[in-house]
């Protein structure tokens, strides 16, 4: 019964909410066809009717529908989309310029009342999107792909400031630590908004940040989303593991960390001046000192959510949470050693990882971790068998011995399976 | 939520949501009662792009040789640059000089740097769109080779330019607006 009345409730909101995105839709379309016969003070002021419509919908809502959930969802949606439509109707009548991404810009940073207030998941779920399509709309312009902006410069940096008006709504739906459909939709969006973002969203290299971004989100997805019971429950420890996965074996490749000592501004002829700053303008200082902020929480956040889940007695992978050592280790085996012994050096972190997963899975008899583990295993003796450089003999032997073990370890398990 | 803290949640979303538009309408007619600083820009090229939120629009592409660039200054791409405008003896506007500083003066427009060599720089034209009704766009478009071919005067965009902000009044065709210009021939098209 408790089932039915959930599902019930989520087909109205979402249905609510498409139904307030299609009107929105609608009207912005036909205001957008630019009625240039009518004069421009009535054009002025049809240019401000839409958030005024949408102000009128979202006062009634919070007055007389405050309970209902698919009202506020769906008039803050329809407000937070007029706004978009008089920011935009108002440019088109007095032919401003500017780009579409200084205009989400400057409607995203409006809208964040609106997620609070509302207390709308579906606004700050556009919210996120916004943010993310804003940052992406400048990377894409520093080359010059769709518009003649800008090199992008110290600009990336307020992806984070905006976050901060996420961030706290999103905290509110799982400080409980119980299991919510909200609370998980909005994690998947905030992953996915990561995983486009985070190799782009910093002034200096993206590689310090990242390595201690990720193990930050999956102590907090281990300590918010421990007692959802399904994987797919659980985005922040899934994504941060496969994200963490891919970047170790990414640079498990030939001269990837190469490129990142030589290339990325590590080591080369302009040394670390680019974390001192060497900016003409004050704003730009401000901003890269929000981005070594931004790497001190990384790295302070990281600590204590992870000495918190160590005293709730969270099992975590060494690997998940030595990530940043692993990484930091390899780029200083690329500098002191070489190249293959960092790679090297990668590839036993990997199978370290791989074995703890298998281990642990038999252990406590968990066949997904088994599953993720044999394929991290399967993807890493594939790409090796294709980009090691050894003698063929040699690689013959190796793959071989590797055949006979996981045959061995099959005949164990099976016998240990019969005996129980 | 008791419904006093509702009403003063709402009042202070109502000042914040409408401050955005109030105050780019207020701002903007305020730029353009400005006609003193009103500068004509001619050899514009127009194409016919679309933006989703705010509809068809022509980006008119100014001919930009290097503008020179304050001495002492060195600007690279992305900079932030605030550009001098002038009147030429012939009252068309022209770029007298890119800086860094804020000039002294008031007739100058703020922007970006898109490249740059040693005689000077271009910028991004912070008035290069000018939006269209849907239908007479396309017959923008159309006319786009013919209006390329006559480069003086015949097309010319009416800019306010003044403390920075730049925004288009109009857009003229042979001193006709470009609007009623591109009506006339789809008429006279259609008849």
């Amino acid at each position: 019964m408790e089932a039915q009345k959930r599902i019930s409730e989520i087909t109205l909101i979402s249905t609510g909410v498409l139904a307030s995105i299609a009107i929105s839709g609608g009207i912005i379309a036909i205001l957008a066809h630019n009625w240039d016969q009518l004069p421009h003070s009535v054009r002025v002021i049809l240019s401000i009717l839409p958030v005024l419509t949408g102000l009128c919908v979202f006062s009634y809502s919070l007055l007389l529908k405050y309970n209902s959930k698919v009202w506020m969802e769906s008039s803050s949606v329809f407000l937070m989309l007029m706004l978009g439509s008089s920011i935009g109707l108002i440019a088109q009548v007095y032919h401003m310029g500017g780009d579409f991404g200084r205009f989400l810009f400057y409607w995203m940073l409006f809208c964040v009342p609106i997620i609070y207030i509302g207390k709308s998941t579906s606004t700050a779920l556009l919210y996120l999107l916004g943010i993310t399509w804003w940052l992406l709309l400048n990377w894409f312009n520093r080359f010059n792909f769709f518009a003649m902006d800008s090199a992008m410069g110290t600009e990336r940096i307020w992806y984070w400031i905006l976050l901060l008006g996420f961030l706290p709504h999103f905290y509110f739906l799982i400080r409980d630590r119980i299991y919510s459909l909200r609370a998980v939709i909005l994690a998947y969006g905030l992953m996915l908004s990561f995983a486009l973002t985070s190799q782009i969203s910093y002034i200096t290299d993206f590689y310090l940040h990242t390595i201690f971004l990720y193990p930050l989100i999956y102590f907090i997805g281990k300590d918010f989303f421990s007692s959802n019971t399904k994987v797919w429950q659980r985005p922040m420890q899934t994504i941060s593991i496969a994200y963490m996965v891919c970047f170790i074996f990414w640079y498990t490749f030939k001269g990837e960390l190469h490129d990142v000592v030589y290339s990325d501004n590590y080591l080369n002829q302009n040394g670390f001046t680019h974390w001192t700053g060497n900016y003409e303008y004050y704003h730009e200082f401000l901003l890269l000192y929000v981005n070594h902020i931004l790497l001190l929480i990384f790295m302070v956040g990281g600590i204590y959510y992870y000495r918190k889940n160590k005293s709730n007695g969270h099992i975590m992978n060494p690997v998940n949470y030595l990530f940043p050592f692993i990484m930091i280790g390899a780029l200083e085996l690329e500098m002191d050693a070489s190249n293959m012994i960092a790679r090297i050096f990668l590839n036993l972190s990997l199978l370290f990882y791989v074995s703890w997963y298998v281990y642990h899975g038999l252990k406590h008899h968990i066949p997904s971790i088994i599953a993720w583990g044999i394929f991290v295993l399967t993807a890493l003796m594939a790409y090796r068998y294709f980009d090691m450089d050894i003698s063929f003999w040699i690689k013959g032997i190796l793959y071989l011995s590797l055949g006979a073990l996981a045959l061995l370890f099959n005949k164990l398990y099976s016998d240990k399976l019969k005996s129980e | 939520m008791s419904t006093k803290s509702k009403i003063i949640a709402l009042a202070a979303l109502f000042i914040i949501i409408l401050s955005i538009p109030l105050y780019l309408i207020i701002s903007n007619e305020n730029h353009l009662s400005n006609t003193e600083f009103q500068y004509k820009f001619r050899r514009i090229y127009p194409v016919d792009p679309y933006d989703p939120m705010r509809g068809r629009y022509i980006t008119l592409h100014l001919f930009q040789t290097g503008i020179p660039v304050l001495d002492g200054d060195s600007l690279k791409r992305g900079d932030e640059v605030h550009v001098v405008v002038d009147r030429d003896s012939l009252g068309w506007a022209y770029f007298k000089n890119a800086q860094k500083s804020i000039p002294d003066v008031p007739n100058y427009f703020t922007t970006k740097v898109t490249s740059f060599w040693n005689d000077g720089v271009s910028v991004q034209i912070p008035f290069e769109r000018y939006y269209l009704n849907e239908e007479l766009a396309p017959a923008a478009e159309k006319e786009y080779n013919s209006l390329v071919r006559q480069r003086d005067s015949t097309l010319y965009l009416v800019v306010t330019i003044k403390d920075g902000k730049a925004l288009s009044n109009n857009l003229y065709y042979k001193e006709e607006l470009f609007i009623d210009y591109l009506k006339r021939i789809e008429k006279e098209r259609s008849e």
